[in-house]
């Protein structure tokens, strides 16, 4: 794919997802250039796990465009998936497996020979700090190894985008900082990451680009320069940002009891 | 691609080997209890081996369509009838990694054998027979194999048909209920006497020209092969073509159920006032529990199955053999259907209100060991909701006992007192259970991914202990000759059951607090690459 360099990561128009004539998803257009530490973010509910729903074909839209890495979906999926390393929520890991064994598993779903899925394993047991449980069930992990086991096991392919759900809830300082090297490493070898968190000093600090998603909407994107630029109020951080945007109210107002 | 097969299949194996390193007790002896049913298909597969030489062409050629028929309804109906699909992909789990669709499906029908491995077992069992009459051909004799995918993609139609076009409907709990009272049909075709009225038909049917069975068979015996394997043949590929189509809408559909779409809980309960009305006869924390585990339970698709099972199934099983009592006739069964219908309902209901009270429960299970709430008021306030619900099913019996059975005064107060007798030693049986052997259970599926063999051996030592108990209280009748004996027996047995139940209460509340990390732990286990192999 010699144009892989001109084309976006990923291209959204006119995405629209509805759930029982609820629009989870309305309307959304995005562009994500490649190379780009891209951060979605959204107040719970907002329609982000939808969206990467979506992305990955898990979910089919009502209505809408998705290219991903200029291939489009669902047409190729199987192509798209081959490109994509997935950091999903908790709930695509196998608890009865060992670290070790979930790694290597997945490494040959991506269709790495087995001895090349078991050496990667071993080394990224090695590089997330998991060698010493490489033999624990997942179901023993504490969240936090969750997280860097799922995000090991996004890596194990070497893939050219990233689609990250909260990948840093629950992580240690340490584990943190440890995956964000990690992710950093990654964009500078031009992979993408979109990448959807509630941390948000974390995306601030991390991505080049932010769109805040609102009710299924995008209500906002640009680099953090341009989203100061755009606010009324003056806010400098992205969480005032965020939150004058969103619309949120001083509890203290609502709850005189509290 | 195969070796994306062999990936998921290697992980499979190593998540059982894994799974194998916990096993209990328990799981040994519904091992040894799985075993011995499958002992008996063993045999019947032997005997097939053995008297298929036996008989004449003639016979042979008769009776093997009518054979394959049976087999294939047993292959078809089963799996729903015990709510039980088998092993098969997790399919929400696997779909994110470039796993060609034809590779998913492949192995989907693949694990059909799951469902109903004892179906194969006597097919088996068939060919070695087939393959030992000289007058057979080899070739044919093993062309019966050819009737295995047909019956392969034909389940995993219906099975995809079933899961995901019954979780869009609305009145998903009724249409499995409807389907699931197809098991009552032989009972009703014997009883009734329609069964030996509709017989010719039947083998009619068996030896229609052009059915799979009938093809199946005569291309095994060696009849017109050609001709017989077309039209074999053109049903495997009419069924493949069913059984891809539903599959691909299976995944399609799949992320709509995961994303909880379903009718709001408001349309389909009863009013809150009512639920609530409940729950004010008791004090907080009880009445707070109360009223939490009446809303779950009606707004829970698996116990409203099991319930509307219940309800039918003890009503409509028993009924005929109670109005046949009614008509003059005086054989013990008839004469005590009211208290065997309300053990039937008891034990169809066990599972989730008794046995394993925190299995559907499994995300508040946390929160009994978190919030200040004691304990004992949990299992009291989930006591009290099985009461109550048995409390329905019985009252539902027994009008109908009365008003169309004609059922004696007595024979209304021996079914309340001897449900109540094997409730309460449930109660107390289940209430240690569920702190001792806790089992993560779905409570949005109204299909099981397998039969726990594991439950299969609780529910039949339940039965067990709820025969003597019964049966004790019927004995002295006997041997008394009065119904008072009868209704004495039951009284005193209560009595006890109802002391060991305070007992037993406590001691389930100390182990349960003992060994809450284990059970939580238990109890948010999730699954493997394909479901069903971790009971």
């Amino acid at each position: 794919m010699s144009i892989l360099g001109e084309v976006p990561a990923i291209e959204i128009t006119g995405l629209r997802k509805l759930y029982n004539g609820f629009a989870a998803v309305d309307g959304l257009s995005i562009t994500v250039p490649q190379g780009c530490f891209f951060g979605f973010l959204g107040p719970n509910g907002a329609g982000k796990t939808t969206t990467i729903k979506m992305l990955m074909g898990l979910a089919q839209p009502d209505a809408g465009t998705i290219q991903v890495l200029g291939m489009p979906l669902p047409e190729k999926s199987l192509e798209i998936r081959r490109e994509i390393g997935l950091v999903p929520d908790d709930s695509l890991l196998f608890d009865y497996l060992t670290g070790a064994e979930y790694l290597e598993f997945v490494g040959r779903l991506y269709s790495l020979p087995k001895p090349q899925a078991k050496e990667r394993a071993g080394e990224l047991l090695q590089l997330f700090q998991l060698a010493e449980h490489a033999r624990k069930l997942i179901g023993e992990y504490s969240k936090g190894m969750r997280k860097r086991i799922a995000m090991a096991a996004a890596l194990i392919h070497r893939p050219k985008l990233f689609l990250m759900d909260e990948p840093f809830e629950g992580v240690d300082a340490v584990g943190a900082r440890l995956m964000k090297d990690i992710l950093l490493e990654q964009v500078q070898r031009g992979a993408t990451i979109f990448l959807t968190s509630h941390v948000l000093e974390v995306v601030e600090r991390l991505c080049d680009q932010v769109a805040i998603i609102n009710r299924g909407k995008i209500v906002t994107q640009g680099t953090m320069a341009d989203l100061r630029a755009q606010s009324e109020s003056g806010a400098s951080t992205l969480e005032e940002i965020f939150v004058n945007i969103v619309g949120a109210e001083r509890y203290s107002e609502k709850l005189d009891w509290l | 691609m195969n070796q994306q097969i062999l990936a998921i299949l290697w992980a499979q194996l190593r998540v059982s080997r894994n799974h194998f390193r916990r096993t209990t007790v328990g799981a040994v002896l519904s091992w040894i209890l799985t075993g011995l049913w499958y002992s008996l298909f063993v045999g019947l597969a032997v005997l097939a081996a053995i008297a298929i030489p036996e008989l004449s062409m003639k016979t042979l050629r008769a009776s093997l369509p009518i054979a394959l028929l049976v087999l294939f309804l047993y292959n078809q109906t089963i799996p729903l009838l015990t709510l039980t699909t088998g092993w098969s992909l997790q399919i929400n789990k696997l779909q994110v990694y470039p796993i060609r669709e034809s590779a998913l499906f492949g192995l989907e029908v693949l694990l059909r054998v799951t469902s109903t491995p004892e179906f194969f077992v006597v097919v088996m069992g068939g060919i070695i027979g087939l393959l030992r009459r000289p007058d057979v051909p080899a070739a044919g004799a093993l062309c019966l194999v050819l009737f295995v995918p047909f019956n392969l993609l034909l389940q995993l139609a219906a099975r995809e048909f079933i899961l995901h076009a019954f979780q869009k409907n609305r009145f998903r709990e009724i249409l499995t209920i409807l389907f699931i009272s197809i098991g009552v049909l032989p009972q009703f075709l014997i009883r009734t006497g329609l069964g030996i009225k509709l017989k010719p038909y039947f083998v009619m049917f068996a030896n229609g020209q052009g059915t799979p069975w009938q093809a199946a068979s005569a291309l095994s015996l060696g009849q017109a092969p050609l001709l017989n394997l077309a039209i074999l043949a053109g049903w495997t590929l009419l069924v493949f073509a069913l059984a891809r189509r539903q599959f691909a809408n299976g995944l399609i559909q799949d992320d709509a159920f995961r994303a909880g779409v379903s009718t709001s809980a408001s349309e389909r309960e009863p009013s809150n006032s009512f639920l609530d009305s409940i729950g004010n006869l008791f004090q907080d924390p009880v009445a707070a529990l109360v009223q939490k585990e009446l809303r779950s339970l009606v707004r829970m698709p698996r116990f409203r199955v099991t319930l509307g099972m219940a309800c039918i199934f003890s009503t409509v099983l028993f009924l005929p053999m109670m109005m046949r009592e009614s008509g003059g006739g005086h054989f013990f069964g008839g004469r005590n259907m009211y208290p065997f219908a309300n053990l039937y309902s008891l034990l169809l209901l066990s599972d989730v209100l008794l046995l394993n009270i925190f299995g559907t429960d499994r995300g508040a299970a946390q929160i009994y060991f978190l919030t200040p709430t004691p304990l004992k008021a949990v299992f009291k306030a989930k006591n009290v909701v099985a009461w109550l619900f048995i409390l329905v099913i019985n009252l539902l019996v027994a009008l109908i006992t009365f008003f169309v059975a004609h059922g004696s005064p007595i024979n209304i107060l021996a079914g309340f007192l001897s449900s109540a007798v094997a409730a309460i030693y449930l109660m107390w049986a289940g209430n240690l259970l569920s702190v001792m052997t806790p089992r993560p259970s779905d409570p949005s599926s109204t299909m099981q991914k397998k039969g726990n063999a594991k439950n299969q051996l609780w529910i039949l030592a339940c039965t067990i202990g709820m025969a003597l108990l019964v049966g004790f209280a019927y004995l002295a009748r006997w041997a008394l000759d009065s119904d008072w004996a009868l209704i004495g027996v039951l009284v005193l047995e209560f009595v006890i059951g109802y002391v060991v139940y305070r007992v037993a209460l406590d001691s389930a509340v100390e182990r349960g607090m003992a060994g809450r990390e284990r059970i939580i732990d238990i109890l948010s286990k999730t699954n493997s690459p394909i479901g069903g192999s971790i009971g």
